[in-house]
């Protein structure tokens, strides 16, 4: 036996031992996709517009603040589209003044006049991209905040998406089963606010009935709801099982937000119930019980995202701490709202793209499947190639369940994940391996039938077959790379199982199965047949 | 020595080449037909939507199904049973993007709340809203969750349910189920069987796809195709340095494909995404078929300069044509053990590749190398050594 030929086998067995090595067990060393492990997989657009309108608001407050301290302040002032703001009813004599001020102070706006007394106020592009961005990072922040008290193991949530489309956000959680809770758990914005209830002129509060449309609430106060009020609805369930919604009148400042809040968790109302505990930091806690003592008697609102839980009656000072209750909560529900408002709230609604659950059940239908289908397809396969190629077929057998070991052992070493179209990839990778191995067979074939030896058969076998399996090769890598380069999900798993296949074959036909029978030829040096 | 085809000499590149191509001629026609008159059913990836898929305890009548959907406002309802009759298992799709006023998390998604809600029967309705539990609904998390209050050993017990659920296709067939759960002690067992109710389906899976996201993936795959064929042309261009060889592989290559998807239309498979990723897969391997043929055509033509054209290229497809069955035969056996033993999921991705492989196993000869000497008739071309 050659050096040359000693380092070659050399070289395959210890690959061989290292793909075993790395592969070993499989069952722990190959990650499987969502869709074989079962697992929720979702892909949200954080709406950014959202963060972008509430900066205008807040802006809208402060700039009518400081142009009122000196005395500049515009009849109207309002949200002009997302990113602008209108100010109407200058006093012209004085324009100039309110422009420098407002250059001066609020330098992320751009000012332009589009009539006399009037100014727009257009957030500048770098700023508004500049909210966009710290919003989705928010976010991600935030959901991965929930996820992580949630208790998840593996999840994945990154952003995805370039460009305009760098509000996406991917979250995978692996053998999370129930995709309903997991939707409202990081998809609700989960924003609390405290708002006073302003009960209308003559109705003491303890006899106030919301009424169930705004118009009715609006003849309450007269016609108009005072500059300061609002009106939110609250869901509730009547007697007969029917939902219905009223609307509550309360003040459009929130003295007190989840911001201020310290701490969250489930707790039982006085009735048993289950509820939710809060507890405010020390400086909320001081305004909290500055307002209960100031309002006592008075109705208080919780109001999560926009909407009314309740409106209890303010019956004693509370400090730091209190109870939210009344809500209609499940156990699950009010663990799930503990939870979002320990994590934070969301800077601004969500909206699912795409969403896709398996069941564990189904993901382990899918691995059988695919695992009888890939053992039955390779059976025949070799049963093929031994029937028709005898001895040298064996040889070829070798190389493809090296070829599968190969493969199998760069998606353990890279991590990469087995999805149920990956392993179609990996059966298909095997029909497509033979390939190889029957252009370089039936060159042999053709040559020992023009009489050479069987030394210089194997030799020019091996030797013309090779431009032909590099294109066959190439041209199925070209779509195949296409395909994991720009493709999503599972199908990317077809492209990435298809493609190392390709590649270990390559390795295997040309390599491997030629130092397979260099190393008989060194045996049986003057062999005139070669079962083939 | 068993051989397919060692010393044949079929003559496949003289008149018969013309009937060939009259039949080839003939599917792309029915196949364009079908594309232009029924289109595709397209999958949730592509048309958006909501798919749900449920197994349920006992055959579930797919009009009482329609009716309870109908009653929930969810309009355009289509439903499949699917797998085996002894399955029970049947896929909902809805079209509809959004119901108004459905409140849940985030926007978008809320469709398959409502499917699930809108076919829980009255007393299931009733016994959640009493506190118990659904058993076949219930993931580990919750149902841990709501043993803990009344069990010490609630996490093992959570576990061997949900096990026992998983390995019997993600459903307890009945509540008298619930005493051959192994691992669940007989106290367990009691207050499971006293104070849970075990749904009449299980959830297998749910799919939403919004409507952006539907409309930019028809976009990408787009790209990918082009990308993919314009890819193969330059590496073709790059082999042969003929545009006549370029050109007629290509025509062999559209063909088939065109032919793939024509099929994929005509059975009214579903198209998604891993039918995409199979047109993708046959556009490499029939190439990759077309340039063996090819590649031999050439070597031919350097050795046997004063033969006919024709001549060489037959005998050039003679040679080559048992390497041809004997991949495609290899291919087709790992293709059609999946379309049998791999589950409904892959089945048109399955079928697209052995539609696609067959044909293009058939164009690299039939068509490729038939409009290659007919090239050569026409335009009275000569192969000059490259």
């Amino acid at each position: 036996m050659n050096l040359d030929l000693r380092w070659r086998l050399l070289l395959t067995f210890a690959l061989l031992i290292l793909c075993g090595y790395v592969v070993y067990p499989p069952a722990e060393q190959i990650r499987l996709g969502l869709d074989l492990k079962g697992g929720i997989h979702i892909v949200m657009r954080v709406k950014t517009d959202d963060a972008v309108r509430a900066e205008i608001d807040l802006s809208q407050e402060r700039i009518r603040s400081a142009l009122g301290e000196k005395g500049l302040a515009p009849q109207r002032t309002s949200a002009d589209g997302t990113n602008a703001l209108l100010l109407e009813g200058i006093d012209p004599a004085r324009a100039g003044e309110v422009r420098d001020l407002l250059g001066r102070q609020f330098p992320q706006f751009q000012a332009s006049a589009p009539g006399p007394g009037r100014l727009r106020m257009q957030l500048r592009a770098a700023d508004e991209s500049g909210i966009r961005d710290s919003a989705v990072r928010q976010a991600l922040e935030t959901i991965r905040n929930r996820v992580d008290k949630f208790g998840v193991a593996e999840p994945t949530i990154q952003r995805q998406g370039a460009g305009a489309r760098a509000d996406r956000v991917l979250i995978q959680l692996p053998g999370v089963e129930d995709p309903e809770r997991v939707k409202d758990l990081i998809g609700s914005p989960a924003f609390l606010e405290w708002k006073l209830v302003k009960v209308p002129p003559g109705i003491v509060a303890d006899q106030f009935r919301p009424p169930d449309n705004l118009d009715a609430l609006s003849q309450m106060f007269g016609g108009t709801l005072p500059e300061d009020v609002e009106a939110l609805p609250q869901d509730l369930v009547g007697q007969d099982g029917k939902p219905f919604r009223v609307f509550w009148p309360v003040t459009r400042t929130s003295p007190i937000t989840g911001n201020d809040l310290k701490n969250a968790r489930r707790d039982q109302d006085r009735f048993g119930g289950p509820a939710v505990n809060f507890l405010l930091t020390a400086d909320a806690g001081r305004r909290f019980q500055d307002l209960t003592r100031q309002h006592q008697g008075q109705l208080l609102a919780i109001v999560l995202d926009r909407k009314i839980v309740s409106a209890p009656r303010i019956n004693a000072v509370i400090a730091d701490q209190g109870i939210i209750e009344g809500g209609n909560f499940t156990l699950e529900s009010a663990e799930d709202l503990a939870l979002k408002l320990r994590s934070g709230a969301l800077p601004a609604g969500m909206e699912i793209l795409e969403e896709r659950t398996v069941g564990p059940s189904l993901g382990a239908d899918s691995v059988r499947q695919g695992i009888v289908a890939s053992i039955i397809g390779s059976i025949i396969v070799v049963l093929f190639m031994l029937v028709f190629y005898r001895m040298a077929g064996s040889n070829a057998v070798f190389a493809l369940a090296l070829n599968v070991l190969i493969l199998l052992g760069a998606m353990a070493y890279f991590k990469s994940t087995l999805t149920l179209p990956g392993i179609a990839g990996i059966a298909l990778s095997i029909g497509m391996s033979v390939d190889a191995n029957v252009l370089v067979f039936e060159r042999i074939r053709e040559e020992m039938r023009n009489g050479r030896t069987v030394k210089a058969a194997i030799g020019a076998g091996f030797e013309k077959a090779l431009t032909a399996i590099v294109d066959g090769n190439v041209t199925t890598l070209i779509p195949a790379f296409f395909l994991y380069a720009k493709g999503t999900g599972p199908v990317r798993g077809f492209a990435l199982t298809l493609s190392v296949g390709i590649l270990a074959n390559l390795f295997t036909a040309v390599f491997v199965s030629r130092a397979l029978f260099d190393a008989l030829l060194t045996l049986r040096p003057r062999m005139e047949r070669l079962s083939i | 020595m068993l051989q397919v085809f060692t010393h044949v000499n079929f003559r496949m590149m003289y008149r018969t080449k013309w009937y060939f191509l009259a039949f080839s001629a003939l599917t792309m026609v029915v196949s364009g037909w079908a594309m232009a008159t029924r289109g595709f059913n397209y999958g949730i990836d592509f048309a958006g939507g909501t798919a749900v898929q449920l197994k349920f305890r006992e055959a579930p009548r797919v009009q009482d199904l329609r009716s309870a959907l109908e009653q929930a406002g969810l309009g355009d309802v289509s439903i499949q049973k699917i797998g085996g009759a002894e399955d029970n298992e049947v896929l909902i799709r809805v079209e509809q993007q959004r119901v108004k006023g459905a409140a849940a998390g985030g926007e978008g998604g809320e469709i398959s709340t409502e499917i699930l809600e809108s076919l829980k029967t009255p007393e299931e309705r009733a016994a959640v809203r009493s506190g118990k539990i659904d058993l076949n609904m219930a993931s580990q998390a919750a149902l841990q969750e709501w043993l803990a209050s009344r069990l010490p050993n609630a996490v093992e017990v959570a576990e061997a349910v949900v096990r026992y659920r998983t390995d019997h296709q993600g459903l307890l067939s009945s509540p008298g189920a619930i005493a051959s759960i192994p691992g669940v002690p007989p106290e367990a067992a009691a207050l499971l069987s006293a104070e849970s109710t075990v749904g009449r389906f299980a959830l297998r899976s749910v799919d939403f796809v919004g409507p952006t996201a539907g409309r930019e993936l028809l976009h990408n795959t787009a790209w990918l195709i082009l990308l993919s064929v314009l890819g193969i042309l330059v590496y073709v261009w790059f082999r042969f340095h003929k545009w006549t060889w370029g050109v007629t592989a290509v025509i062999a290559l559209v063909h088939t494909v065109f032919i793939a998807a024509g099929m994929i239309s005509l059975t009214g498979k579903e198209f998604s995404l891993t039918v995409v990723a199979a047109l993708l897969t046959v556009l490499g391997y029939s190439i990759n078929d077309t340039i063996v043929v090819f590649d031999r055509i050439r070597e031919n033509l350097r050795l046997y300069r004063e033969h006919e054209f024709e001549e060489v290229v037959n005998a050039s497809v003679n040679q080559t044509l048992s390497r041809t069955m004997l991949t495609s035969l290899s291919l087709i056996f790992a293709i059609v053990a999946f379309l049998m033993f791999g589950g409904d999921k892959l089945n048109p991705m399955m079928f697209c590749l052995l539609v696609g492989l067959c044909f293009g196993t058939y164009a690299s000869v039939f068509v490729a190398a038939a409009l290659l000497v007919i090239a050569y008739r026409r335009f009275g071309l000569k192969y000059v050594k490259a």
